[in-house]
């Protein structure tokens, strides 16, 4: 199973829209959600995760607004606009059809190269 | 350059200052919640807090890298707006 470190932006992107398309949250319950999702394979670092939330927010795919957490300390919760849901699904649309085209090639066989 | 003009270019730059203070310590709020709440985990699981916070600011890095990051992803954004506003003034 790959690294944190070597998914590509547009997978980690991918999973954070997942994760706030069941519900807004905040940045340390999205990376613990991930984490917890993956079986603990996955573990999204700062440095990735909170430049991508930034990054999601600049594009109008997420919306972000202050609010007392569940510790009682406000935090910044993200969730998607309506432009993220969109782009959600067309990202999820590709991430399938990559992913069952790497699937197909890692399926290859000698005798269907003849 | 009239006075009218040179105080707006200063007003200006004022508020702008302050919008990115406000976007500074903003960042700064967020990714201390994160590292309060890795040290509250840390502690929950059984290190001191000595451990647990010396622990969740290493698996942290560099805050000031991570708050670099998102400011370069800021600079970009304005950057590309920019361009679009003066694409379409051009028109």
């Amino acid at each position: 199973m790959s690294r944190p470190s070597d998914l590509i932006q547009g997978t980690l992107d991918l999973l954070i829209l997942k994760t706030l398309s069941l519900e807004p949250q905040h940045g340390w319950a999205i990376g613990r959600r991930i984490q917890q999702f993956s079986n603990q394979e996955l573990q999204i670092t700062q440095g990735a995760l909170y430049p991508a939330l930034h990054r999601l927010e600049q594009q109008g795919w997420l919306r972000a607004e202050w609010r007392a957490s569940e510790t009682g300390r406000e935090a910044k919760y993200y969730s998607l606009t309506r432009a993220g849901r969109t782009q959600f699904q067309k990202e999820l649309a590709q991430w399938e059809r990559l992913s069952g085209a790497v699937g197909l090639v890692l399926r290859m066989t000698p005798e269907a190269l003849s | 350059m009239n006075p009218e003009r040179r105080w707006e270019i200063l007003l200006h730059r004022v508020r702008s200052l302050v919008r990115r203070e406000r976007i500074e310590s903003e960042l700064d709020h967020e990714l201390r919640y994160h590292v309060e709440r890795q040290i509250a985990e840390n502690i929950a699981r059984g290190m001191s807090p000595e451990n647990a916070r010396s622990a969740a600011l290493r698996e942290f890095g560099g805050v000031a890298q991570v708050q670099e990051e998102c400011r370069d992803r800021r600079r970009i954004g304005f950057i590309e707006t920019l361009r679009g506003d003066v694409r379409y003034g051009l028109r």
